[in-house]
């Protein structure tokens, strides 16, 4: 079957598509860079729970905060994603629809379960984690693995519609990607990318308790940039390996065929690179910004492969776009009103008290 | 149409949506709410110095912080993964039409996250302005939020000018928008209330807690006049349709009305209990039914709001099936199948019938209706229907009922569609093969020296008898005998003087007929298919007899009296026949009344004894079926005069009504609900008009014409009803041309013009003039004898085929001619003349020229 013929028409976009994109990759930036944070916190939390490490209470009390804004911030590039790709997307969700379900249930678990974390652990002797609390964190893992496998899954239906045909023999909602060579790769690449950044999280809480003299924060962050360095490093093995199992003509086309995504590609290894090498000295801010420099370069790269591989179904320039401009013009006036007083909100966390 | 559809069977499509959608709502609206009144108790914690609050302030704060962000904010996702799933369609353009809306709405959520966690962590401070202004931003947000969703939930409902400019603004300020956002922010406020009722109760101090509960209590009921003003608001910028449905008055959608009625009470009498002091033991209890009261409340709004949507998804763009309304005619045209995207079947065929319909319950039912499920479970809706009943139930989808959207689909699809509802999900129906017992007729003696000619015929040749015993009747079923008594002669004669007539019918129904003319009649002789040996037998025979003032026979005849209960009313109303082949039972009574009910908003199923349908919807037949003497629609005459507010008589109301249901299907429309299906037990059209390839639909017309007339009548007179029907009808072969039932009836003579061979085969739209013009009160040319005494009733012509005996339909005729022709056909004139004719002085023809 021509799998062509099952792609529906596109609605018109109410703004170009190369904002529309641009909104896309900003925000799904760090909404990437606070999901890894989040995923990689409470990996991180399993695993040290488990050698019954200390400082293990304020992890938990970020991953609350980390999932509420991941998940909110989720919000504006799924939104933008439906604008660009609802075709595409919408076929991929109703076909593995029983697991997106499934997602929401287990984010919801796990988020009320990080909230369980940040208030049970908060009273626990030097932060550690019991029996229970070391279950918990199992089951937080495993609940966000869960939702990691289905968004891996989700982004390779949306992408390839030469799997969609396998609808006719399973209407049921259950439909995976695991055909896909790249589904391993890409999954491992994005949960390694999260130990990562979960270390250098770690990293950061133990230099802002060295900066207030706490004699456990030095170790605290080199355990942290530990897990960053060979984190990132095993991240970059296993995106090596996406990178060959891609269809051969995707591969070339970041091996130089394609000279955006060779160019992001290269700038991604070297700002990772860099940021592998800073974590390795132990400085975390500069390798914070490494890595987040190499986010800014993998989110379009991410793009382009997605450009390429839809490129026999999707034409942009024949995409219906009816423009508002005065809608974008008011999105932008709020976002600036609110980011404004997120700022102003964030800027001073610590309570006055001056009415004490 | 453009998107696979899970088959997600059990769940339907919108049992994840209502579940997901309400919790959802529920705790948005107490995000906002709840956000005031945090900001409102910071205030007089601060302000006011009520310090000891504050450790209430931040036990709520803190429970509405986990609330909100981990249940509210994940079903807020849920929500766009299950319309994703159950409605890809008009989810794409809810996105595609507000996506700087919807990412505007972002901006708002991540400074509410924000603001609400930065607000949590500076508990610390027993004064702190900065806390103030966060609580106020949180709710400023908040509510912000509450603004734009509105825009996009009221646009669905009420989407005004976007449908035809297809503008962001257009489609967001819409006539519900504001006094949506009334209502919502009311509730919202309640809603904070109520959980502030809850919280309050673990206070321990005593005092405190009383103190808090008035306070919440007050929050909890002081939204509710708002709350309805908004309410009442809201409705009435609705248009007619939207409005039946917002109410409840359409049956469907009432269960929503009746628990927005039940639970406001409750939200008052709980508030105004906690208001009053109770103890905890109560309170606590108290708090948390108010609290499941103001759930259903917010559950019955939003339930009437989506009800008054139906059938669409957006109203006037999208059915609720996800099928666009501009993409009606397509699929009306190539096909339903062959449009879809995603559809295995692209053409109806005879192997593939029910893989087809299958296909078609999910692409156009399966959005709403579950197999199995809790939600519209689609089992036991079909299970009444027989094929041809759900076919006419989808038909008349989207036009007499607009909950459910048209079906869309060529007319094979359609009865694909039908035949998987009902053969396919409950197999097929097993009926009774009726029996056609032969019997064998005696025909009187008659010879040359036999001096009376006595001929005898019915009113009508088909009779239909509604034997809904206990529940209804249509008030007609029994016959009418006109009887001529002729002396032989050269110059022969109609004698009425100093003769007695009598009938008797078999099993034993007597009685006697009166002079009438030079005729005799007799008048509701009740007759019944139901022999009492047993069986099913619609044409009983009767003797007639003809005596002299001494007593003496003069002549004796025996006649056909039909009468069936073979009404189809069973095939859309669902339940058995009655007896084995025919009649009406118990469950087919009761439905025929409950869906009168459900169209008219009547209650008749909740009446006892027989309700006699003419009693409201009278004509020129009485409620006993006698004749009533005068045409009853004349305006200031009879008991149904004309004017507005008239109540249309019962032909015009049942055959407007069904030809909706019915249309496009010919004859066999007629064949559904009378006793002529050439399948069925009776029979009954069974003169040389049938072998002659003729049917109901030559001298009556097609259904919808049949009815179009006599609505057209109808709305003359003032019956504000016949207008929407005739909204609903497609003339098929001609323009309607007024009559008025049981009086005006379709003329032999149209045809058969001059008494000859017919010069057409289309008698519909010239009508007898009247009562007195009927073929069976016409005379010949000499009005000497009636039509019917030669030519037997209408319907049963002669030489007429009973299926029940050979010649049982032409007793008659074998009687006096030996033949099974009209009497005095083809020249035996001398049945009654006593010698040969060579002059139609009756009427031309006769097979004389």
């Amino acid at each position: 079957m021509d799998p062509t013929s099952l792609i529906p028409p596109a609605d018109a976009l109410p703004a170009a598509p190369w904002l529309l994109r641009l909104l896309l990759d900003a925000t799904f930036a760090v909404h990437l860079l606070l999901m890894n944070a989040m995923l990689g916190l409470t990996l991180l939390g399993f695993a040290r729970s488990l050698r019954q490490s200390e400082g293990v209470a304020r992890q938990a009390s970020l991953v609350p905060t980390l999932t509420a804004l991941t998940v909110n911030v989720g919000v504006a590039p799924f939104l933008f994603l439906q604008a660009l790709y609802g075709q595409f997307l919408y076929v991929g969700f109703m076909l593995m629809g029983v697991y997106w379900v499934g997602l929401v249930l287990a984010v919801m678990a796990a988020y009320g379960l990080a909230y369980r974390q940040k208030y049970a652990l908060g009273h626990t002797p030097h932060g550690r984690s019991g029996p229970r609390g070391t279950l918990a964190w199992g089951a937080m893992a495993l609940l966000m693995l869960y939702a990691s496998l289905v968004q891996v899954n989700n982004a390779l239906l949306l992408q390839r519609p030469d799997f969609w045909s396998g609808f006719f023999q399973n209407a049921t909602g259950t439909m995976t990607a695991f055909a896909d060579r790249t589904f391993v790769p890409r999954w491992l690449h994005f949960v390694l990318a999260s130990v990562s950044m979960g270390g250098l999280c770690l990293a950061m809480v133990g230099r802002g308790r060295s900066r207030r003299g706490d004699p456990h924060g030095a170790a605290l962050q080199a355990e942290g940039m530990r897990w960053f360095s060979h984190g990132a490093l095993a991240t970059a093995a296993v995106g090596l390996w996406w990178l060959i199992s891609l269809p051969r003509e995707a591969m070339l086309a970041f091996m130089g065929g394609h000279a955006l995504g060779t160019g992001l590609l290269l700038g991604g290894v070297a700002s990772a690179g860099a940021a592998v090498a800073f974590g390795l000295r132990g400085k975390a801010i500069p390798a914070a910004c490494g890595a987040v420099a190499t986010v800014g370069f993998m989110v379009p790269l991410r793009e382009v492969l997605r450009m390429i591989q839809l490129s026999p179904h999707l034409n942009e320039a024949a995409m219906p776009v009816r423009p508002e401009p005065t809608t974008v013009a008011m999105f932008l006036g709020c976002m600036g009103i609110s980011l404004a007083v997120v700022w102003w909100a964030a800027a001073r966390p610590v309570p006055d008290r001056k009415g004490a | 149409m453009d998107y696979p559809i899970l088959h997600w069977n059990w769940w339907g499509g919108g049992l994840l949506i209502a579940l997901v959608a309400t919790i959802h709502v529920f705790i948005a609206h107490f995000a906002v709410g709840g956000g005031l009144f945090i900001a409102v108790m910071e205030t007089r914690v601060q302000r006011l110095g009520l310090g000891t609050l504050k450790d209430y302030l931040r036990r709520y704060a803190k429970f509405f912080l986990v609330f909100t962000m981990v249940v509210g904010g994940l079903t807020g996702v849920g929500i766009w993964v299950v319309i994703a799933i159950g409605a890809p369609g008009a989810t794409s353009t809810l996105i595609h039409s507000f996506v700087f809306g919807w990412a505007t709405e972002w901006t708002f959520f991540l400074a509410e996250i924000v603001t609400l966690l930065v607000y949590m962590s500076s508990f610390e401070a027993e004064r702190s302005t900065r806390r103030l202004i966060l609580a106020w931003l949180y709710f400023a947000f908040a509510f912000g939020s509450l603004t734009v969703v509105q825009g996009f939930i009221s646009y669905m409902l009420t989407p005004g000018e976007w449908l035809a400019t297809q503008r962001f603004w257009d489609g967001f300020f819409n006539p519900t928008f504001v006094p949506g956002l009334v209502f919502r922010a009311a509730f919202a406020a309640l809603v904070a209330g109520v959980f502030g009722l809850i919280t309050a109760q673990g206070v321990e101090d005593e005092t405190e807690r009383k103190r808090l509960s008035r306070f919440c209590a007050v929050w909890t009921i002081l939204p509710l006049p708002a709350l309805a003003a908004a309410g009442w608001w809201h409705i009435a910028v609705l248009s007619p349709e939207q409005q039946t449905l917002a109410l409840g008055l359409s049956p469907e959608v009432a269960s929503g009305m009746k628990a927005f009625w039940w639970a406001s009470p409750f939200v008052v009498a709980g508030g105004a209990m906690l208001a009053g002091g109770v103890s905890r033991e109560v309170a606590r209890p108290v708090a948390i039914a108010t609290m499941l009261a103001s759930f259903c409340v917010l559950a019955s709004f939003e339930y009437m709001r989506e009800a008054a949507r139906r059938p669409y998804l957006i109203t006037g763009y999208m059915y609720s099936n996800g099928i666009p309304v501009a993409r009606a005619g397509e699929l009306n045209a190539k096909g339903a199948l062959a449009s879809a995207k995603w559809s295995k079947v692209k053409q109806v065929t005879d192997e593939n019938r029910m893989e087809a319909g299958r296909e078609l319950y999910y692409l156009e039912c399966s959005s709403c209706h579950s197999l199995g499920g809790p939600m519209l479970d689609m089992l036991p809706r079909s299970a009444k229907y027989s094929a041809f009943g759900m076919e006419a139930l989808l038909t008349g989808m989207g036009k007499i009922g607009t909950y459910m959207p048209p079906f869309l689909g060529t007319p094979q699809e359609k009865t694909a569609l039908a035949a998987w509802l009902t053969e396919g999900l409950h197999g097929p129906r097993k009926e009774e093969a009726p029996k056609f017992p032969q019997a064998v007729d005696a025909v009187p003696v008659f010879t040359d020296d036999t001096p009376y000619v006595l001929t005898a015929a019915p009113d009508r040749g088909i009779n239909l008898l509604s034997d809904a015993d206990g529940q209804w009747t249509l008030g007609v079923g029994t016959q009418g005998l006109t009887a001529q008594l002729i002396r032989r002669d050269i110059a022969p004669e109609a004698v009425t003087k100093g003769v007695t007539m009598t009938y008797t019918v078999a099993d034993g129904q007597a009685g006697s007929l009166q002079p009438q003319g030079n005729a005799f009649r007799a008048e509701l002789i009740p007759v019944s298919p139901y022999p009492k040996s047993g069986g099913f037998q619609p044409y009983p025979v009767a003797e007639v007899n003809a005596y002299d003032e001494s007593g003496k026979l003069l002549a004796s005849t025996r006649v056909v009296l039909p009468v069936s209960t073979e009404l189809g009313c069973r095939n859309c109303h669902g339940g058995p026949w009655k007896r084995g082949v025919a009649g009406i039972a118990p469950p087919t009574g009761r439905d025929v009344l409950a869906a009168h009910d459900r169209l008219s908003g009547t209650r008749l199923s909740k009446q006892s004894g027989t309700l006699e349908c003419r009693s409201c919807h009278r004509d020129a037949i009485q409620a006993n079926g006698q004749p009533s003497g005068q045409p009853a629609a004349q305006p200031g005459t009879g008991a149904n005069p004309g004017g507005p507010g008239r109540t249309m008589s019962l032909s015009a109301s049942i055959h407007g009504l069904h030809a909706v249901y019915l249309a496009g299907q010919g004859a066999k429309a007629c064949d559904a609900c009378h006793p002529t299906s050439p399948t069925g037990a009776t029979r009954a059209f069974r003169d040389p008009h049938q072998e002659a390839g003729l049917d109901c639909t030559n001298c009556h017309g097609a259904l919808e014409d049949h009815a179009l007339s006599l609505l057209t009548r109808e709305k003359a007179l003032g019956a504000p009803a016949a207008g929407k029907l005739m909204g609903l009808i497609t003339p098929r072969d001609a323009q309607p041309v007024p009559r008025e039932p049981w009086a005006q009836e379709p003329r032999c003579l149209t045809c058969h013009v001059d008494y000859g061979p017919p010069q057409g085969m289309q008698a519909y739209g010239t009508w007898s003039k009247d009562r007195a013009a009927l073929f069976k009160n016409s005379r010949d040319e000499m009005g000497a004898m009636a039509c019917s005494g030669c030519h037997s009733s209408a319907h049963a012509a002669y030489p007429a085929r009973n299926p029940y005996g050979k010649i049982r339909d032409v007793l008659q005729p074998m009687q006096y001619q030996k033949n099974t022709n009209a009497l005095g056909s083809p020249k035996t004139c001398k049945v009654c003349h006593t010698m040969d004719m060579d002059a139609p002085a009756h009427h031309p023809g006769m097979g004389l020229d």
